[in-house]
């Protein structure tokens, strides 16, 4: 019996989060233009660009 | 036109989570990941090997085969994970080993090792979502109920509940994949304790093994070989730590910490799974046990560690679909962002900073390879499903040997500021190349058909790619990182 309310639920359950997440997709593509969500570029690491960074690194700082 | 919502963010909202790049505003992915969670993507995604699979291995090649896997193989996914911490901790992008080959080789090559990337971790999603309605079903038969459980209903759960969280933010999922992949490594800890490890005359038994031939080595040095294949399992996926770079609050930090440390606790976690299972199981059990960890708990400890390793067996399952899902989404993200699928796919959500159309479009293909076994009425499949996972992630090792060597002569030592720099190149490269062909041999031994098939579908996605989608790919924007001019150009 208590597994057939566990499937029950399962179900329900995926059912739920189905929608909830196709529907919050569909609501952000409607209410952002296309460009704006689109618009990511690939990161640079902080540590590597900094100039405090950049003077840390150096391999000529740390012969000197 | 972005208009305002009860529940949803403003353009005002919006904009503190978009960065200033130059004097334009972007969407970026959140930048929140330390090095634990690099560490709990990478072994979460693998620990299930050692709770299940890895011990077919023993089935091929008896105990010592199954053990001289486990050092071969680690020895190449040591390689690997070197040579991915030195170069991701330089590429601190989305998309790990794609966007590697990118920058060093050609669109071409990055097509195919992003759509490698995709394969293998939906393909492990979709095994570890069959495997969890598994053990539900295990579960619900040892609490006395004789009936059939609806598998459908777990696999599906399973899926829908992980992709959730990966949807809501990077944060959580990865905070909550690190909490259970350590409880569940602790577990392995917990059960070598209890049966006295150290002392391998007190519960443990190798007499056997040392006394008898036919115990140790069945059949022989192709036994051996033919192991490596499963012994893929103790470390397969470790390489996903890269699919977070972008997303660490500093890669060249994160990314070596987390990868390093995650392959020194798996190669701990392999030699100690290998050595409780052999001194426990008989090898002709142990081969194929489908839960060898816990039943060595059942025969060894019993009660709370039993339990414990129940549920580490479950945390194990769950933490390898749920990083799946993240670096199988990074992955196909990041292939639309660069416009070599739909740029459609590229889009990150506003107020969670995830690749949402990726993952929501992820999601019935895991289900559907899921199910599959089940539907067909072929728990075989599974096998199946699993090899196209490995043969995807052997075709990505070998692009990373020519990537390697072709980063250190357009780069070199000195010339490029790196997070971590791996000792002994070409050494690594080279060794990685070598057990690389010997497992693809050992996998073409076992699963000659699925190589061929997924070569011949890899094929026809390139041919696919150079007809349809190349001339959208902008090759002047595909240079993101600020590196100096490459020696010689």
């Amino acid at each position: 019996m208590i597994v057939h309310v566990a499937e029950y639920l399962a179900w329900i359950i995926s059912a739920l989060l189905a929608a909830w997440m196709v529907f919050d997709a569909a609501k952000v593509s409607r209410e952002h233009p296309e460009e704006f969500l689109t618009t990511s570029v690939e990161g640079t690491d902080e540590l590597l660009t900094s100039p405090a960074a950049e003077r840390a690194l150096d391999p000529k700082e740390e012969r000197s | 036109m972005t208009s305002v919502v009860p529940g949803n963010p403003s353009p005002e909202e919006v904009r503190p989570a978009a960065e200033s790049h130059g004097d334009k505003s972007h969407l970026a992915l959140k930048k929140v990941l330390g090095p634990a969670h690099i560490w709990g993507l990478g072994v979460g995604i693998v620990l299930v090997g050692e709770y299940m699979g890895w011990n077919f291995s023993v089935q091929k090649g008896g105990m010592f085969g199954a053990l001289i896997a486990a050092w071969v193989v680690g020895v190449l996914y040591t390689c690997v994970a070197m040579i991915d911490s030195e170069v991701t901790s330089t590429v601190a992008a989305a998309g790990g080993q794609y966007t590697q080959a990118k920058h060093m080789i050609g669109p071409l090559m990055a097509f195919n090792v992003g759509l490698f990337l995709v394969l293998e971790y939906t393909m492990l999603e979709a095994a570890d979502a069959n495997v969890m309605s598994y053990l539900v079903s295990t579960i619900a038969n040892h609490l006395g109920y004789t009936g059939d459980v609806n598998q459908y209903a777990f696999i599906i759960l399973a899926i829908m509940v992980l992709a959730f969280l990966n949807y809501r933010g990077v944060l959580a999922t990865l905070s909550i994949n690190m909490v259970i992949t350590a409880i569940a490594a602790i577990a392995i800890v917990v059960l070598f304790v209890s049966t006295q490890g150290w002392n391998p005359d007190a519960q443990l038994h190798f007499h056997g093994l040392v006394s008898s031939q036919a115990n140790a080595l069945p059949y022989g040095w192709l036994g051996v070989l033919a192991a490596f294949q499963f012994g893929m399992w103790y470390y397969l996926g470790i390489e996903g730590t890269c699919q977070a770079a972008e997303e660490c609050r500093s890669a060249a930090r994160s990314i070596p910490l987390g990868t390093m440390t995650g392959i020194i606790t798996l190669l701990m976690a392999a030699v100690l799974t290998w050595y409780v299972c052999a001194g426990t199981l008989p090898w002709q059990y142990l081969g194929v046990s489908i839960t060898p960890l816990f039943d060595t708990a059942l025969v060894n400890a019993g009660g709370a560690v039993a339990t414990l390793l129940a549920l580490g067996t479950v945390f194990a399952t769950l933490a390898s679909a749920n990083g799946c899902i993240n670096d199988a989404s990074r992955a196909w993200f990041s292939m639309g962002r660069d416009n070599y699928l739909p740029a459609w796919f590229g889009a990150i959500h506003p107020r969670y900073r995830t690749p949402f159309r990726a993952i929501l479009f992820l999601v019935p293909v895991a289900i559907a390879f899921a199910i599959l076994p089940v539907l067909l009425n072929k728990p075989e499949l599974l096998a199946t499903v699993i090899t196209f996972s490995i043969l995807s992630a052997l075709l990505m090792y070998s692009f990373m040997v020519p990537n390697m060597f072709r980063f250190r002569k357009l780069w070199p030592v000195g010339v490029l500021h790196r997070g971590y720099t791996h000792p002994l190149h070409p050494v690594p490269a080279i060794t990685l190349a070598v057990i690389a062909a010997l497992v693809l041999f050992a996998t073409f031994l076992g699963y000659g058909t699925t190589l061929v098939t997924l070569v011949i579908f890899y094929l026809l996605a390139s041919i696919w790619f150079v007809l349809f989608r190349y001339k959208y790919v902008r090759r002047g924007q595909q240079f993101t990182m600020p590196w100096p001019r490459p020696k010689g150009y």
